[in-house]
């Protein structure tokens, strides 16, 4: 008789703590979530003051810093932040978020703190002194390890410590960002990959927790003002395409130049490590100069002026371009910071620009404010450039308040989406742990991996079903007559079992064919296995049972097919 | 630890907002001072600086988007405004604003809402002035567009809520004249002379507007007033029309038969003479009977002459005074002609009238 060897429990479960002990972790989980969002919150406070401390220092409290600041402070500060960073700091490079990943998926949630403070020091002097990134992805990490470093200090159990670290970063970002909704939305897209009930709450609460400690210090006002944004004619639809061609060009543009640029500039002798933050800073600096000082720093200030139609769609389209090249300068120069506001501040640039050039060749067309063009811009590059179609929807409703411009935001920025995938296959976040010689999975992929499930591996019924009432003697002579080793045994209400025919026939020649089979049955039953589940749902219990049942949702008593081991492996190809 | 980083952050947010309004109200100071000495150039980045550190202050907001205006960069002013006003859409000085940038893009319809938003918006200071001064703007813009109904339906409520001194009345009173409504013109005229005997052009005006309704002898009254006043030479001139005009009036009841007939045929030889001025300046031969406008007037000058001078009773002139007044008025309503003297003025003048006067 074949037995199983474990009690079976609900097919998704893995959990292996009793349930109370279970509960209680949860709940200790979910409390630690909000403490998170608290510290993460505080620093990201901090974070923000050291970076407006920093510019009002270096470059005075005028948005068009005065000659020779402008010109020496970012390249003098790039030399600052690279001794910093060869010498004290060298994790803290790039954005952030492939960092947080990297701890999720292959250091066990492990971050050093030292990191979030190499974070904040340079990012900050970094973005403070005019470099063209955001503290967005810094904020990212920097709650991110502050999670770290609180899961190690609470010793917490190796796979909540792993899951802490998304934990954190949905804080820090949300606190940097103002929009909890859309961190969360990022982090389970582009960090964790997944839903999963498991730590969905506990982001919830640590990103809410953490803007409510922002808000309290910085106040609840946006970072820049939207101005009244509508979309009324269905026409208008055609303009907004056009939005997400144009921004998906430019999405491959922007990420094109940092794959070619990124490792040139990496593979370049050492010492030129110490000079290519400062070089970055010169040139960001001689631009400013020039008479564009709006590209430097994260130039939230700018995107408002750009919303409320306050360049011409010429200087809009400059400036776009210019800070394609100047966020490309920075980041590949190894600079601390973040794509985050680089890329709202490019989409809103060239979102106003198309708009104001659809509106002088289509007047008729464009019914909507440039600011409106501005703001659906920014999720356009949102979507193509940092391939997050989800968070670049929700974004823009959330940064906007005004559900009335859905329809052409989710156009727009699924065209760029398409569009970009299309001819960059890798997306940004991807490129950048690659280039770095890390296997991180890529999410976008995942996202998009063919689902096998338990209707591909299943074969028809081909075993007798008998009822657990049936008399022993009958079950056996069922199986001879259908030559099948096993028979199927339903035992209403627990379900249904198997039993070997060898067994039959053992317990025939004990004297017990008159027995019903439910006396003769094991202990468990099959665990309640359907079609649509994934196929590891299977697996997990297949090694138990020659075959498992797999019911009709509707019926239980139904079954619609029966898969084994070998239907599993085979399926899987092996 | 939490209660250290919160007490930490709390001191370093303080100082930051502290720094942040000090830099705040010190720009804001600066672009206050820039556009009040007329440099709304300088003020713009002024205000900008100023609102980079204080993001919502609507006072700030505010005198910026007056700064692009005074800078004529209207669209960006406008987007501020509005902004304002979808913040505080009660608001009786956004939407004035807003009504004078409608008038500047001529955009009359939003005008007309923002003006009625501004009348009956909330005011901080002295609302009932503001909302008269308002008023008085709006009215002056629909005249300006030719609304006169609205203009005039304006105007009437404005009286009923205006202040009772010379000053106001006067003003409606030239509002009333500037709609055509000589009527109310001159009653607000009285009142405003009677409140200040001296005022000229309350004076003036009132002549003008009794002059308009055919009234020229109250003109003349006016008119003379103002003279005694001040002695000018465009008042004499008006003197010498309102003069000319009660002179050669052929519709006056108390002159005699040919008293009547020697006005008739003044006004016919001043017709006379405007008629070949306007045959020159057009090239028209006056002698040649044809269907152009001016041939006919002459033809029925040289019946009406013929008639005027053969009518033998007091009773066949009163008769001639219709077809008379009908041609005076064609002719010297003629259009190219050069400019019309003050004879042509003044006969222009009684026999436009001349169902009026009769």
């Amino acid at each position: 008789m074949n037995v199983p060897a474990a009690a079976v429990t609900a097919p998704d479960s893995g959990e292996l703590f009793p349930k109370r002990e279970r509960v209680q972790g949860e709940r200790f989980f979910l409390l630690l979530a909000i403490f998170i969002g608290i510290f993460s919150g505080l620093a990201v406070v901090c974070f923000r003051i050291a970076i407006e401390y920093v510019r009002i220092t270096l470059l005075g409290p005028s948005l068009s810093p005065p000659y020779p600041r402008i010109l020496l402070a970012p390249a003098a500060t790039g030399l600052l932040v690279a001794v910093l960073v060869i010498f004290l700091f060298p994790k803290v490079r790039g954005s952030g978020v492939n960092q947080t990943k990297s701890a999720l998926y292959i250091f066990d949630g492990y971050i050093p703190f030292r990191t979030a403070i190499g974070k904040f020091i340079c990012s900050g002097i970094a973005i403070g002194s005019g470099q063209s990134l955001g503290p967005e992805d810094p904020s990212l990490q920097i709650g991110a390890s502050i999670a770290s470093a609180l899961g190690r200090r609470l010793r917490l159990t190796r796979e909540r410590l792993r899951l802490i670290a998304p934990i954190g970063a949905a804080a820090g970002l949300s606190a940097a960002f103002n929009s909890p909704i859309s961190a969360i939305l990022f982090v389970i897209e582009e960090v964790i990959g997944r839903w999963s009930a498991g730590i969905f709450g506990a982001v919830v609460l640590s990103a809410i927790s953490s803007v409510v400690v922002t808000r309290y210090f910085l106040g609840s006002q946006p970072l820049f003002r939207i101005p009244a944004v509508q979309f009324t004619a269905p026409s208008e639809l055609l303009a907004y395409a056009a939005l997400g061609i144009v921004g998906a060009f430019a999405s491959i543009v922007f990420s094109k130049a940092i794959e070619i640029l990124r490792p040139r500039m990496k593979a370049l002798p050492r010492w030129t490590q110490f000079l290519q933050p400062a070089i970055a800073g010169l040139i960001i600096g001689a631009i400013g100069w020039a008479g564009r000082p709006e590209v430097m720093g994260a130039g939230y200030e700018f995107i408002d002026r750009a919303m409320h139609n306050q360049f011409t769609w010429q200087v809009l389209g400059i400036l776009a371009g210019l800070k394609i090249l100047t966020t490309v300068l920075s980041f590949t120069s190894g600079t601390p910071g973040g794509m985050f506001a680089p890329t709202l501040f490019i989409g809103a640039m060239l979102g106003g620009a198309v708009g104001g050039v659809e509106r002088l060749l289509f007047p008729h067309l464009v019914t909507g404010s440039i600011g409106t063009y501005a703001l659906v811009g920014m999720g356009v590059l949102f979507a193509g450039f940092l391939r997050v179609p989800m968070t670049s929807v929700f974004m823009v409703l959330e940064v906007s308040g005004n559900y009335s411009i859905i329809v052409p935001v989710i156009l727009a920025n699924t065209i760029a989406y398409l569009i970009s995938r299309s001819l960059q296959p890798v997306g940004i976040f991807d490129l950048l742990s690659r280039q770095d010689g890390l296997d991180l999975p890529s999410m976008e992929e995942e996202r998009e991996e063919r689902v096998v499930r338990i209707e591909d591996a299943m074969h028809p019924v081909d075993v007798p079903m008998l009822e657990s009432q049936n008399i022993i003697e009958d079950a056996l002579a069922a199986a001879q007559k259908s030559g099948a080793k096993q028979v199927l045994v339903h035992d209403p209400p627990f379900g249904w079992s198997s039993i070997d025919a060898s067994a039959l026939q053992d317990l025939v020649r004990k004297g017990d064919g008159t027995r019903t089979l439910a006396h003769s049955l094991p202990e468990t039953r099959m665990p309640p296995i359907y079609p649509d589940n994934r196929l590891e749902v299977a697996l997990r219990h297949a090694h138990h049972w020659p075959f498992l049942a797999v019911m009709h949702r509707a019926d239980p008593r139904h079954l619609v097919g029966l898969v084994s081991m070998h239907d599993i492996l085979e399926t899987l190809g092996h | 630890m939490a209660v250290v980083f919160f007490a930490l952050t709390f001191s370093v947010n303080r100082l930051y907002v502290q720094r942040r309004q000090q830099l705040s109200s010190s720009s804001f100071d600066k672009g206050r001072d820039s556009l009040n000495a007329d440099r709304p150039a300088e003020a713009i980045g002024e205000l900008r600086t100023a609102l980079v550190y204080s993001h919502d202050n609507s006072q700030y907001l505010f005198t910026l988007a007056e700064a692009l205006e005074a800078s004529n960069r209207l669209a960006e002013a406008k987007s501020y405004f509005l902004n304002l006003l979808d913040d505080q859409p009660g608001s009786g000085p956004v939407n004035l604003q807003l009504a004078r940038l409608a008038e500047k893009e001529n955009e009359p319809e939003s005008a007309i809402r923002y003006f009625n938003g501004a009348i009956y918006g909330a005011w901080e200071d002295d609302p009932v002035t503001k909302r008269q001064q308002v008023r008085q703007e709006f009215i002056n813009f629909l005249i300006s567009k030719d609304l006169k109904t609205q203009a005039r339906g304006e105007l009437l409520t404005y009286t009923a809520e205006m202040p009772k001194n010379g000053n106001a009345q006067l003003w409606v009173a030239q509002a009333f004249s500037r709609i055509g409504d000589d009527r109310s013109a001159l009653d607000f005229y009285r009142v405003a002379v009677r409140a200040n005997r001296r005022d000229i052009t309350a004076l003036l005006g009132a002549g003008r507007a009794a002059f308009h309704m055919g009234r020229f002898r109250d003109a003349l009254e006016y008119f003379k007033g103002a003279d005694e006043i001040h002695d000018d030479a465009a008042t004499e001139q008006l003197i010498q029309l309102v003069t000319l005009v009660i002179d050669s009036n052929p519709f006056e009841s108390r002159i005699d038969t040919k008293e009547r007939r020697q006005r008739l045929l003044l006004a016919m030889d001043v017709a006379d003479h405007r008629l070949r001025q306007c045959a020159e300046a057009q090239n028209i031969d006056l002698n040649t009977i044809g269907m152009n406008p001016l041939q006919m007037a002459r033809a029925r000058w040289v019946y009406l002459d013929s008639q005027i001078r053969r009518a033998r009773t007091g009773a066949d002139l009163v008769q001639l005074l219709p077809p008379v007044a009908s041609l005076v008025t064609t002719v010297e309503q003629q259009d190219p002609c050069g400019l019309p003297s003050a004879e042509d003025q003044a006969m222009l003048r009684i026999y436009q009238n001349a169902e009026d006067l009769q």
